[in-house]
């Protein structure tokens, strides 16, 4: 069933951002962005809007004779960057309200991708459960933005997280150095995540993991005798949340930090969202640099 | 360890409610399906086990708290062969000491009374008592201390009384001392005799509430002799003014009694001696004859040998000499044939074998020979059928009865109305008026052919009719009365009618004149008007009204029960206050009623009490004391039956199994568990 995941309004948000390439600097990739002409192809791919910081001599003077704007010339190997979106849909990512985890998830992607492709990077897709889903090879043509949201629109994979198997694919795909973002909830709770990430950092990627968790999760609200039912592997407990809340959220946050830790000792970004937070406003903290929660700011 | 209500411990299954919910409630859980379970078990495994503990610890206290209520409502019980546990100093509660300080509490045991053996018992009872106690001396009157302070002071000052003891009134007076005791365990503690102990009939008790009923002699014989009745009745037949006195005695042992020895006295002085075979639970009669001499009342005396109860063992009365009234009858129609004569029958009356209790000398006179000198020393004169008086001996006569002397004055065919109204006006008490023959109204309002009149009319409290016990049942109802004097109808006369005809005309009236009483009889007294001579309440009615013109009382002596009115027999209009001097030698003085009998109600004491007039007067005969005696039910000890109706009466309880209820306690653990789930609940929550 096809999900409506982003609108007009949403990428109307995105484009007040005013995306800069400093965005990039936490990914390592500001030297490959600012040197766009190492290849030989000078296929012309599409204008963009001239952004402070782009090279003057870039300027499309035609285009600013005809309708007195400053428009930017892109060519498809202007860039070297190339971004893997890997898009958790396991059934882990199929909780939340007002929204799911995994939509969230979709409209973060698509936003992101929309800026990455809007400034003439090459976007490509991953999605993922209990096996691969969909791939798009990465292209920085706006209308691969197009392929990218049916994409993400499309019913989750579904089934159990296996987030070492997507990144072990990605390792395989991403021949050059590219800029690898993992969106998921990360309900794997295999040993293996963070080293895989630090593998792929060694091998010359940028790995940005976005952990994208519902409130209830992280809050844990409840307060009547439950039983909770696993989503991915379906067992059940029965609990007084009221009992075991203060250890619940001990846990969490243990896990979350030890997460956190992990990555960031080996180099890779790390980020939480909550599905409270707008994609659109966790988006540009992320691209200012910003925390995007208390324990980032703390951290 | 027993229940006082063990039907509701069925509430015991309530405590598998908690328990039935949780497993209930366990089936409709709220499922959700949670992406961060792994978070979820890691922690419950940590928290699990004091989360089981907490929940069925909190089952647990709900379950109790049902089972302690269900309890509870069972009231438990301890049990202990023992005095009653509530006042053994182990447990609270509260408790009503009843004494009994009836007469039959001064038996003798053991060398001290029954009343002291009740006494030392409740003072052990009293000295382990934790709760509030009341103390109930129930003898002649009911002695109530409720101030746990005075208790003692008031058992040490108990006496008991001359009454039965007043058990039956302590006992719902002691429910409504215990009505407004604090919450807790109560108990009515009635120390009494085995025989009073059946006689019982006890209210009601309600919830909570038990009657223990103590023995006071605990379980020792009794055995008792006493005297149950006296009958003291004149004996004409063996004597003119010889007296029989019969007493009946009871014996309440195990044993007969041969030869029980009895004594009358008189002032303290034997005159005579019976002896009788008793049997065991029996009751024997010794029958004494005597004559009093002398002009007042002797105190006299029936007595027995004494024994371990001496107060019903001799029982006092009065006697009285046996009156003389000095009769003077004119008679206004002699006749040869005595059957025939007018006072044939009025003889019969007044002889010597007919008087009981009484000498009545009688001299009958013709009419020309009534004089003042034939009123010398005549207490009563009897016109009977008289034509006409003149005016001198009316006024001779006016003066006689003014002077005290009494008139009787009968009717017949001689008489001329306006002859004696004129001579004896202002002394009878209506004017004659025409004879008037019976039974035309009657036999008209009856469609019959009846040719008399009845009397019908009493009056209620005549003296005249004291020997009535009902006038309308004696024979004088059936007398025929074929012909009366009619008289002036006159409401505001004086005097008042005793004894009215069907027809509505008076027959017996009577009038005080002066110090003297007149009676006007409208019939005859012999057979000319009526038949009223020959029915055998002819004579008592006659008898009695002579002696109700002379003012002599009643020949029986009174004899009244122990706390009981006694009437004062003081007819002389001019007695308004009467003094009464008790056996003890305490004098009272009471006044007349307005309205109704005159009574005496201060007997409490047994013996004899003398009564007189306050202040004295002059010329009036002596009035008659009478014996205050006890009620001869007590002298029963054994409890064997007086009365058929004491079978099925509560058995005494002596000892009692004392016993602790234990529901208060369950009650306050019950508290104690509610407390105690507030606090495991309000750590989950807080958690």
């Amino acid at each position: 069933m096809k999900r409506e995941i982003i609108d007009p309004a949403y990428l109307t948000r995105l484009s007040g951002l005013n995306l800069r390439p400093r965005g990039f600097v936490e990914g390592g990739l500001v030297g490959q962005h600012r040197s766009p002409h190492q290849g030989a192809s000078v296929e012309f791919a599409q204008h963009r809007e001239y952004s402070p910081g782009d090279e003057i001599r870039r300027l499309d003077w035609k285009a600013y004779a005809k309708s007195d704007r400053h428009y930017i010339k892109t060519f498809e190997d202007e860039t070297n960057l190339r971004a893997y979106l890997l898009l958790d849909g396991s059934n882990s990512m199929d909780y939340g309200a007002p929204r799911t985890k995994d939509l969230y998830a979709a409209r973060f992607a698509a936003g992101l991708a929309w800026l990455l492709l809007k400034q003439g990077d090459a976007v490509g897709l991953l999605t993922f459960g209990a096996a691969l889903g969909q791939y798009l090879p990465p292209q920085a043509r706006m209308d691969h933005f197009g392929r990218l949201l049916r994409a993400m629109e499309a019913p989750p994979v579904g089934g159990q997280t296996d987030l070492l198997g997507a990144l072990r694919r990605v390792g395989e795909l991403a021949s050059k150095r590219s800029l690898i973002v993992l969106i998921s909830d990360c309900m794997d709770f295999r040993e293996g995540l963070a080293a895989a990430c630090r593998q792929l950092r060694q091998r010359g990627h940028q790995v940005v993991v976005f952990q994208i968790l519902d409130e209830a999760e992280w809050a844990f609200p409840f307060r009547e005798i439950t039983r909770f039912e696993d989503l991915e592997i379906g067992a059940q407990q029965v609990v007084d949340p009221r009992a075991m809340r203060a250890q619940y959220l001990k846990e969490i946050r243990a896990f979350c930090d030890g997460l956190r830790r992990a990555l960031r000792g080996g180099g890779v970004g790390y980020h939480r969202l909550l599905t409270t937070t707008p994609p659109e406003r966790a988006l540009s903290a992320y691209l200012h640099g910003a925390p995007l929660d208390e324990e980032e700011a703390r951290a | 360890m027993s229940f006082l209500s063990p039907a509701l411990l069925i509430g015991l299954l309530a405590a598998l409610i908690p328990p039935l919910i949780h497993l209930l409630h366990r089936q409709e859980i709220k499922l959700h399906r949670f992406p961060a379970l792994e978070f979820i078990l890691r922690s419950h495994r940590k928290t699990a086990r004091r989360f089981w503990l907490k929940q069925w610890l909190l089952i647990l206290l709900r379950s109790a708290v049902l089972a302690a209520l269900a309890l509870a409502a069972a009231r438990p019980i301890l049990a202990r062969r023992a005095e009653p546990v509530v006042l053994d100093g182990s447990a609270p509660g509260h408790a009503v000491l009843i004494l009994d300080g009836g007469y039959p509490m001064r038996y003798q045991l053991d060398g001290s009374a029954l009343f002291d053996h009740a006494r030392r018992r409740a003072q052990e009872l009293l000295s382990g008592a934790r709760g509030q106690v009341a103390l109930i001396v129930a003898g002649d009157t009911l002695e109530i201390t409720t101030e746990r302070g005075r208790v003692e002071g008031a058992l040490d000052a108990a006496r008991p009384g001359f009454g039965l003891g007043r058990v039956d009134e302590a006992l719902p007076r002691a429910l409504e001392l215990l009505a407004e005791a604090p919450p807790g365990p109560r108990h009515i503690i009635a120390l009494t005799t085995r025989a009073a102990a059946r006689r019982l009939s006890p209210p009601p008790l309600p919830q909570g509430v038990e009657l223990h009923l103590l023995d006071s002699a605990e379980g020792a014989a009794t055995p008792n002799d006493g005297i149950l009745d006296l009958d003291v009745r004149p004996a004409p037949e063996i004597g003119a003014g010889l007296w029989r006195v019969e007493a009946q005695l009871g014996h309440y042992a195990a044993g007969p009694a041969p030869k029980t020895a009895a004594r009358l006295e008189l002032e303290g002085r034997v005159v005579a001696r019976a002896f009788v075979d008793l049997e065991s639970g029996g009751v024997g009669r010794v029958t004494f004859f005597t004559r009093v001499e002398g002009r007042g009342p002797v105190a006299a005396r029936v007595a027995l040998e004494p024994d371990a109860l001496e107060i019903d063992d001799a029982r006092d009365f009065w006697l009285h000499p046996t009156p003389q009234i000095r009769l003077l009858a004119v008679n206004g129609d002699p006749r040869p044939t005595p059957i025939d004569d007018e006072l044939f029958y009025f003889e019969r009356v007044f002889a010597p074998r007919a008087t009981a209790g009484l000498r009545v000398p009688l001299k009958i006179i013709g009419v020309e020979q009534l004089s003042a000198a034939a009123l010398e020393g005549v207490d009563v004169l009897v016109l009977a059928n008289v034509r006409a008086l003149s005016l001198e001996i009316g006024a001779t006569i006016k003066g006689f009865v003014e002077r005290g002397g009494g008139l009787l004055v009968t009717m017949g065919d001689n008489v001329e109305p306006a002859g004696l109204n004129a001579a004896l006006a202002g002394v009878l008490p209506r004017t004659l008026r025409d004879p008037r023959s019976a039974g035309d109204a009657a036999a008209s309002a009856e469609g019959g052919d009846r040719r008399a009149a009845r009397m019908s009319a009493f009056h209620p409290s005549h003296p005249i009719l004291d020997p009535f016990d009902d006038p309308r049942a004696s024979s004088l109802s059936v007398a025929s009365i074929r012909r009366y004097m009619l008289l002036d109808p006159a409401p505001d006369a004086e005097g008042e009618v005793v004894i009215g005809l069907d027809e509505g005309a008076p027959l017996l009236l009577t009038r005080a004149v002066g110090r003297g009483r007149v009676a006007l009889l409208c019939t005859s007294v012999d057979r000319g008007w009526g038949d009223l001579p020959i029915h055998p309440d002819f004579l008592p009615l006659l008898q009695r009204t002579v002696r109700h013109l002379t003012r002599i009382s009643g020949a029986r002596p009174a004899q009244i029960i122990q706390g009981q009115p006694a009437p004062i027999a003081l007819d002389d209009p001019r007695a308004r206050r009467a003094q009464i001097t008790a056996p003890g030698g305490g004098l009272f003085t009471t006044p007349r009623p307005e309205t109704g009998p005159w009574r005496f109600a201060q007997t409490q004491t047994p013996g004899l009490y003398e009564v007189s007039v306050d202040p004295p007067l002059p010329d009036a005969p002596q009035a008659p004391g009478f014996a205050v005696i006890l009620d001869p039910t007590g002298s029963d000890l054994e409890g064997a039956a007086l009365k058929d109706d004491a079978e099925g009466l509560r058995p005494v309880a002596a000892p009692v199994a004392a016993r602790v209820e234990l529901w208060h306690a369950l009650l306050f653990g019950l508290l104690l568990l509610l407390l105690a789930e507030g606090l495991v609940l309000f750590k989950r929550r807080s958690s």
